[in-house]
């Protein structure tokens, strides 16, 4: 449990840290309006990776998952 | 005169010359008494550092040849294609460095053709030339892959070579009809969507670049290579390939679609490999899906970027397979569920690889980040917003796959007491340089940005592009330190496109030889039958005495093997499409 809090602090202070120098810096505003929102990239990189996870190992893999040899099976049969 | 400017003249400047000169002398030494030991990479790269020199001072222009009536341009150099020589120069340099302790003349002269042709794709001028060096090396990159000298490396070998017969097929009949057909000039110049030739030369060419569902012979055969045939496999074809799409399709649409169903594909296919050599090679096949995307966009910024990001794609790609070959031969093991805790051994080659990981991650002051984010940005600046937002989560993809989950489980994880050897002074040397130079085009990106083909002004080290970067690492890197344990790979294969001809073809190989053989066997009778009739009619023995059935089996007219079948296929797909069209 002390590793989850750690590393939700280490995500709070970059996201807090970054968006603070942003302030200081010009934006660069294109594409959608999700580039302007604060702490955007912080969460998108957390929540797409998770959504990734979550494709990858939850949805593909029980679907696509096969023993390692399992064409050397198929072709000797 | 300078004596470097004999590169730029002359067929010196031709960096495929040194290369095929390079290979000549290796293939005279290993058959003369005289053979120090190790001495074919030896001979590789002193052919290797004349090629770089070559590509680096090549001016542009043009040199043609004629032959049997067809002017062929040889030697094309633009910004373009002198971008893709000089960096393909450069990664044979040093791939042959890399494997210089183990490489025997057959891999080295393999090895020396392989990027030959792909140098001489890239500067080819003309379509035959283009297709000719294009097949050349399907032909050379086979051998790269049957030295990984195992059963599975022959298979997959061979599928490699089925599919790139098909694709080399389909490529002739688009150019046959290209040119045939429409009357179009010999020279290579971007194609006009108006028809099947168009259409047939673009899955002849992303067949090469990997494009779902043709991408399943990349990630099925360069995990079959030897450790150092890998590395110049995932510089050359798949780049090339890339290169023609640049030159032939610039600003095709429905390439963006594909490409950034390429980039999400990749990604989501590696983070549940185990296999980390083809783990990597679902990472080629997501970041061309960049370079395809940002051709299909069309924008100067976009074409910029897919050029700049194949050229760092290359480098870097080069160094995480050097990283995946130096865990092999130190551990001997290539999937990650049997290894965990090397760190400690492999010091040196893990930081390297990491250069490599942040690298592709497009991490701030690394290759990538200068180049990744030349893509991104032409989707947003150019109206696509999906696009953009699509590609960024392939980003999120790549840093979790194989900036985190493969070192992780390879380096750091759980040490399982792996028995790990020493490696040679060489494979450190090139690692580091490709290291070196992934940090130098990430801390000059000048030096990149000046060789590319437009002059659109791209600023990569703006504190909002730092700042965005960063916490999107930071986010992943959360992420997974969260959820690492349910990310753990697993003793499993996972089905991919290429189940279609590994699973039910397969079965349906058999029936189909059976039938072929039955075809022949028909065609033979009548050819005998024909051959006969015209012996009694001009009146003399046309099988020169011999009884026909002795005539026919010596006959030549007997098809047999991928290549006879394939020119076979073409010629009558061609015919018939000819006829169609």
């Amino acid at each position: 449990m002390k590793r989850v809090w750690v590393l939700l602090g280490v995500f709070a202070a970059v996201g807090i840290g970054f968006e603070a120098a942003g302030l200081l810096a010009d934006k660069e505003h294109y594409g959608g309006f999700w580039n302007g929102v604060p702490l955007w990239d912080l969460g998108f990189g957390a929540v797409g990776g998770a959504v990734l996870a979550l494709v990858a190992k939850g949805l593909l893999k029980p679907r696509i998952a096969r023993s390692e040899d399992d064409f050397d099976a198929r072709s000797e049969r | 005169m300078n004596p470097l400017d004999w590169f730029a003249s002359g067929v010196g400047a031709h960096p495929s010359f040194w290369l095929a000169l390079g290979a000549l002398v290796t293939v005279l030494v290993a058959a003369s008494p005289f053979r120090p030991p190790r001495f074919a990479p030896v001979v590789g790269i002193a052919f290797a550092v004349p090629a770089v020199l070559a590509a680096s001072r090549a001016a542009p222009g043009a040199r043609e040849l004629q032959v049997s009536g067809f002017d062929l341009v040889w030697f094309r150099a633009d910004e373009l294609s002198l971008l893709f020589a000089l960096v393909f120069s450069i990664v044979a340099l040093l791939g042959l460095l890399y494997g210089s302790h183990r490489m025997g003349p057959g891999e080295t002269v393999a090895a020396l053709l392989y990027a030959a042709s792909a140098i001489a794709t890239v500067l080819a001028g003309d379509w035959v030339t283009f297709f000719v060096f294009w097949e050349a090396m399907a032909v050379t990159s086979v051998i790269l892959i049957w030295l990984g000298g195992t059963e599975r490396s022959r298979q997959a070998g061979m599928r490699y070579l089925m599919v790139h017969a098909f694709g080399g097929a389909v490529l002739f009949i688009g150019i046959v009809l290209h040119l045939g057909g429409q009357g179009a000039p010999l020279g290579l110049a971007p194609l006009t969507q108006n028809g099947p030739p168009f259409w047939l030369i673009l899955v002849g060419v992303g067949l090469n670049a990997a494009i779902p569902p043709l991408h399943a012979w990349l990630t099925d055969a360069y995990p079959e290579a030897s450790t150092s045939g890998a590395v110049f496999c995932s510089a050359f074809t798949t780049k090339t390939a890339v290169y023609a799409l640049l030159r032939l399709f610039p600003g095709t649409e429905v390439l963006v679609p594909l490409g950034v169903a390429m980039a999400l594909y990749g990604v989501v296919f590696a983070v549940i490999e185990n296999d980390f050599r083809r783990l990597l090679g679902y990472h080629i096949v997501s970041q061309v899906g960049f370079m395809v995307a940002g051709v299909g966009m069309g924008s100067e910024l976009a074409l910029n970027g897919a050029a700049a990001h194949a050229y760092s794609h290359i480098l870097y790609k080069a160094l995480l397979f050097m990283g995946a070959g130096a865990l092999i031969e130190a551990t001997g093991r290539r999937r990650l569920t049997d290894l965990g805790g090397t760190f400690r051994s492999l010091r040196f080659a893990a930081c390297l690889y990491l250069v490599g990981a942040l690298s592709i991650s497009g991490a701030p002051l690394f290759n990538g980040f200068i180049s990744k984010s030349m893509t991104i940005s032409a989707a947003g600046y150019g109206g696509l917003p999906a696009t953009e937002l699509l590609l960024t989560l392939a980003a999120v993809g790549t840093f979790l796959s194989v900036g985190l989950k493969l070192p992780w489980f390879a380096f750091f994880g759980p040490n399982r007491g792996i028995p790990v050897r020493a490696l040679p002074l060489n494979l450190h040397a090139a690692m580091a340089i490709t290291g070196g130079l992934c940090l130098l085009y990430g801390l000059y990106p000048g030096l990149l940005y000046r060789m590319l083909p437009f002059d659109a002004g791209y600023a990569p080290f703006t504190a909002d592009h730092f700042a965005s970067s960063i916490q999107l690492l930071v986010g992943t890197a959360v992420v997974f330190a969260l959820t690492f344990r349910r990310l753990a790979p697993t003793r499993t294969r996972n089905l991919d496109t290429d189940w279609v001809y590994r699973g039910p073809g397969a079965r349906l190989g058999p029936p189909i030889v059976a039938g072929l053989a039955r075809f022949q066997a028909v065609a033979l009778a009548l050819r005998q039958r024909i051959v006969a009739a015209g012996a009694r009619t001009v009146g003399k023995a046309a099988t020169g005495g011999a009884s026909p059935a002795a005539s026919a089996a010596r006959d030549p007219f007997a098809f047999r093997g991928a290549i006879g079948w394939t020119v076979f296929f073409a010629a009558a797909g061609a015919a018939a499409l000819f006829l169609l069209s």
